[in-house]
């Protein structure tokens, strides 16, 4: 499992860094903010330290103009004209220096510029005046004729100074303004400050609170989160706050709880399925029947492996075929249609079957790339299970699920383990049934050959009591020849009837043990079948059986003669038992290497599902009391017929006659068979 | 009623040889006999017959209608359930077979002849 890394991106750290890098931002910022109020204020200073300037410059403008004036009278009154000039240009140059200055110093002052200009302008002419005086006096050096041009000096003067009065006054309202202005934001840096500081301390504050209610409520969760799970809910999972380290922590709690509920699950189904395995081998306790088991083997196996579908199935006898039993969650009419699969079939039940292996289907898809689909409505993955004991097929097992499905492995092993208990369950009741069976037929046949053997012994020892009581009374000697000789005939009679059971029972008795021994010799079969007729023609007629043959005269068999005799009056008798009054029809004929004998009665018949029945021991087709003995001829004869290799089989319809028919091969070259290995189950 | 109706008895049997030795020796003591093969024949013969017999000696397992049901039959017939029956029998289970049938008496085959006819002399005096 993978453990939160805390180093990745440690969210509270990453919190802290902001908060730092906000509070740098934050104090920048405010410090700017200051710096911009206090700048104004700054400004204001120095704009009122411009105009001071300028105020100077204007009263040195016009202290200088009263000077040159003060100069002129002067000079003019001592007649010192050339020094007057002088002095006059001197200031002239002076003042026109402060104008100069003053110009550039208000040279974006809307209101001072264009008074300036009309200072300047008045001063030029000012200045053209006075040179125009200066160069009158110099022509006639009489200050009487200039006193007109010396008025128009003076009102220049006057007109200059009131230009520098109105620039005074300009730039002291515009100094008192600026003051007002300045004065008036001086509290404004210190408000900004306090107003920064305000907002920063809520901000830290407000963020602060926020940070620690949500880090507490994380604790808190993570917390309960502890106490539900400490109580055992194990299913709970507590909720994600944050993407913080809390989050981190708690993810990695939710995966721990996580692992332990998966543990404690793995722990139930444990402990689940070792129930399940008590409860099969409880339920097998109570089966007594192969399909009480197989029931069980159905229901309990779909339960423990808590499959929705179930479908479990008997190998026939000849391993050819399923023989299905039983079908749960499947819709009812599949036990009708698919109550018998061959092996050879695709299927996943047949595959496992013929490879004894576990064979899986996992989904939809699965299916109809290896079997051709599920069926409609079944199910979605499916899991076939041999029935083995001892790498013996027995059965399977099928059990489906509603959803496509992976199986792990634990999940088979305990698939394996619960349906090997229930092969050795199966197996068992299997073996105590076919021994029930046996004892059954054992029973039966004891019975029946008791009965058999007490009939004929009930007229041999009727006849010699009726003897004995005849000579006791002397009464023996009254007695005809002819009876006489119908008691000594009656009795030999009984005693060729017992000597026929013993002899049976003493074939079967053979059989069973596998020492049917044949001993081969040439033979012309159809003198051999002739003979039988012949030797039977009494029994026939009695019976009123008229025999029809059709025999090929040619043929020469090797075979075990006397034992095929034996099949062969067996099939005469039984025709002439079962169907007497009516003709007996026997055919003999050669194709290839095989002789086929073919005896047809016209009987009433034998019915479909009885017809392998009559070859088995013990078996009569009709009730036991119809007609006398053991039953044991068909079987022997069956058993004759295969240890020489052949085949009987019978053809017959209710009520239409049975036709039985014998296939030996020739035997040309052989001369010992040892016994049919024949299979004995009890 | 004569004295010949008292002494007939009925052998019903369906094996032949049976039948035949037991009437001869019946017969040899004097007694009519009739015989049947089989349970339904024998039931025919008896609700025909104006006389009845004394005694009748009847095999279990038999074709078309066994001992036990004719047995039945006979019970159910107010007219014949009165006649005395003795079963003979080659099953080894005739006691607990004929238990609940109201026999007189059972014989297990191979029957002894001086039992037959000490039943028979029993009700047939």
């Amino acid at each position: 499992m993978k453990t939160p890394s805390f180093n990745q991106s440690a969210s509270l750290a990453k919190q802290l860094r902001y908060v730092v890098i906000s509070v740098v931002l934050f104090f920048l910022l405010g410090s700017f903010g200051v710096y911009l109020s206090s700048r104004n204020f700054l400004v204001g200073l120095t704009e009122i330290n411009g105009a001071n300037n300028l105020l100077d410059i204007t009263t040195q403008i016009n202290e200088g103009l009263i000077a040159t004036n003060q100069n002129l009278q002067k000079l003019l009154a001592a007649k010192n004209i050339s020094d007057a000039h002088y002095a006059f240009k001197a200031s002239q140059s002076l003042i026109s220096e402060r104008i100069r200055q003053a110009t550039e110093m208000s040279a974006d002052d809307s209101e001072i510029t264009p008074i300036l200009a009309e200072v300047r302008q008045d001063f030029a002419d000012y200045g053209k005046n006075i040179e125009g005086v200066f160069k009158k006096l110099a022509a006639t050096g009489d200050i009487s004729t200039l006193k007109s041009d010396l008025v128009v000096v003076e009102q220049l003067e006057l007109d200059l100074k009131d230009a520098l009065r109105r620039i005074q006054i300009t730039l002291r309202t515009q100094g008192d303004r600026e003051f007002n202005n300045v004065y008036s934001g001086r509290y404004m840096p210190l408000l900004v400050a306090v107003v920064l500081a305000i907002l920063f301390s809520v901000i830290v504050l407000v963020g602060g609170f926020y940070m620690i209610r949500r880090f507490d409520k994380s604790i808190t969760n993570l917390n309960s989160a502890t106490d539900r799970v400490a109580r055992g809910d194990l299913d709970f999972q507590a909720k994600i706050m944050d993407h913080n380290e809390i989050g981190r922590v708690t993810a990695a709690f939710n995966k721990m709880v996580k692992a332990l509920r998966e543990g404690r699950e793995k722990l139930d189904l444990f402990v689940s399925r070792i129930v399940r395995l008590q409860g099969i081998t409880a339920a097998f306790s109570e089966a007594v029947s192969a399909s009480d088991v197989l029931e069980v083997i159905a229901l309990e196996g779909m339960e423990a492996c808590r499959a929705t579908h179930g479908a479990v199935g008997v190998l026939s006898e000849d391993g050819a075929h399923l023989k299905m039993q039983k079908y749960i969650g499947y819709p009812d009419e599949i036990q009708k249609e698919w109550s018998e699969i061959p092996v050879s079939g695709n299927y996943p039940l047949t595959e496992a079957v013929r490879t004894r292996q576990l064979t899986i289907v996992e989904s939809p898809e699965d299916a109809l790339a290896k079997y051709g689909g599920f069926r409609d409505g079944g199910p979605q993955s499916f899991i076939a299970i041999p029935l083995l004991v001892d790498g013996r097929v027995l059965g399977v097992v099928g059990l489906g699920y509603p959803t496509p499905k992976k199986f792990d492995k634990a999940e088979l092993d305990f698939m394996v383990a619960i349906f090997r208990q229930c092969s050795q369950a199966l197996h068992r009741v299997q073996l105590f049934e076919k021994a029930q069976v046996a004892i059954r037929a054992r029973d039966e046949f004891l019975s029946i050959a008791s009965h058999e053997l007490r009939t004929p012994m009930t007229p041999l020892k009727l006849q010699l009591q009726i003897f004995i009581r005849h000579i006791k009374k002397g009464t023996l000697l009254q007695l005809t020849q002819e009876r006489l000789l119908e008691m000594a005939e009656t009795s030999e009679r009984q005693i060729g009837r017992l000597a026929n059971l013993v002899e049976d029972l003493l074939d079967v008795s053979r059989i069973s043990a596998g020492k049917l021994r044949l001993s081969r010799e040439p033979f012309n079969f159809a003198e051999m079948v002739e003979e039988i007729v012949a030797r039977y023609g009494h029994q026939l007629s009695t019976a009123g059986c008229k025999v029809d043959m059709k025999v090929d005269k040619t043929i020469v068999a090797n075979m075990d003669r006397l034992r095929i005799e034996q099949v062969v009056v067996n099939l005469v008798t039984n025709a002439a038992k079962y169907a007497s009054g009516k003709p007996i029809h026997i055919d003999l004929s050669q194709f290839g290497s095989t002789v086929r004998l073919a005896v047809k009665d016209e009987g009433p018949g034998i019915a479909y599902q009885d017809q392998d029945r009559i070859f088995d021991r013990f078996e009569r087709v009709r009730s036991r009391d119809h007609v006398e003995g053991l039953g044991l001829g068909l079987y022997i004869s069956k058993q004759i017929v295969e240890a020489h290799g052949g085949k009987i089989r019978v053809i017959s319809k209710e009520g239409d006659g049975s036709m039985f028919i014998v296939d030996l091969p020739l035997g040309v070259g052989m001369t010992e068979t040892p016994g049919a290995a024949v299979s004995e189950t009890t | 009623m004569s004295k010949d109706t008292k002494k007939s008895i009925l052998v019903i049997e369906d094996d032949r040889e049976i039948r035949n030795a037991l009437k001869e020796a019946l017969q040899d003591e004097g007694f009519t006999v009739s015989t049947a093969e089989n349970g339904r024949q024998a039931l025919d013969n008896l609700k025909a017959a104006t006389c009845l017999p004394c005694v009748i000696l009847l095999d279990l397992m038999m074709p078309v209608m066994d001992g036990t049901t004719f047995r039945q039959e006979q019970v159910a017939d107010p007219r014949l359930a009165g006649i005395p029956t003795a079963v003979l029998s080659a099953d080894g289970r005739i006691h607990e077979k004929t238990a609940n049938l109201g026999l007189t008496d059972s014989l297990k085959k191979p029957i002894d002849l001086d039992a037959v006819l000490a039943i028979v002399a029993r009700y047939c005096r």
